[in-house]
């Protein structure tokens, strides 16, 4: 497996004009929570033309299907079913996730802007991916949720101390 | 959790209202709220109800789970890096767990 390079991985979704939002363990660990991941979750919106720059960026990162033995050039009618596609890339593992039961779809799902230098990527907000472990409560979600009760405390500080400075 | 005095001063400071004028509205005195806000007392729980609402909000009690503090600390570490910096130190933190665990952190 190759080893996760986050900001490639956002990098060429951006250049091919994905969009999507960032979900999961990096969206969380980019709001403060401590827990690591190795892979990249990524909510693309649900129509053609998105699927067709998905496909362009996803072929531009050498995308493997999960279930492929070599790179196929990607469509973006493979994308269609709007399912969960796993794809191990030259920057890493991308999860496609199109639709997350806890949460729903791109258009659904409360978000936050995120400057990475030059690149702006939109992340789940962490009170959302608190409420999707929660709600979908596998052993998985229930193991991640004391890092993610962290992030959010530490926020709230955050947030707390930068209101008592303007205030001050 | 917010102390009340704090919560009261974040209710009134949201809607833009002098102690006396939410004192008025919540049909009680000037000197009452600025004992709530000065923490030199504490109001019941029916009366920040009134004073939530009065101010077009709605008072609501949840339990959390209180987070670990050794996971507060990371996490504020965290917070003190920029987006950008935090970004390129994830794949050190999953390297440096995996070196710890040997596990490779994989689905988590």
């Amino acid at each position: 497996m190759t080893e996760l390079d986050p900001e490639r991985l956002l990098r060429v979704l951006a250049e091919h004009q994905v969009e999507f939002c960032v979900i999961g363990a990096v969206a969380a660990w980019l709001q403060g929570s401590p827990a690591v991941t190795v892979d990249l979750d990524v909510m693309p919106r649900r129509d053609l033309d998105n699927a067709d720059r998905l496909a362009a960026a996803l072929n531009e990162l050498g995308a493997l299907h999960q279930h492929d033995e070599a790179p196929v050039e990607l469509e973006g009618a493979d994308f269609l079913g709007w399912r969960t596609q796993r794809f191990e890339t030259e920057a890493g593992p991308l999860d496609v996730v199109p639709h997350a039961a806890a949460i729903g779809g791109f258009e659904d799902v409360a978000t936050v802007e995120l400057s990475l230098g030059d690149l702006k990527v939109r992340a789940i907000t962490l009170d959302e991916v608190i409420a999707s472990k929660e709600e979908l409560g596998r052993p998985k979600d229930t193991a991640a949720l004391p890092a993610l009760y962290a992030a959010r405390e530490a926020l709230r500080e955050r947030r707390k101390t930068s209101r008592r400075k303007t205030s001050e | 959790m917010d102390p009340p005095s704090e919560l009261i001063r974040n209710l009134r400071s949201h809607a833009g209202l002098s102690q006396r004028e939410l004192a008025k509205r919540a049909a009680t005195s000037q000197p009452a709220i600025a004992r709530y806000e000065g923490g030199f007392a504490t109001p019941s729980l029916e009366t920040l109800q009134r004073l939530a609402a009065v101010c077009g909000r709605q008072l609501r009690l949840s339990a959390e789970p209180v987070p670990d503090p050794h996971d507060v600390e990371l996490a504020e570490e965290l917070l003190r890096l920029t987006p950008l910096q935090r970004l390129h130190a994830l794949p050190r933190f999953a390297r440096l767990r995996a070196l710890v665990t040997g596990a490779d952190g994989a689905d988590q």
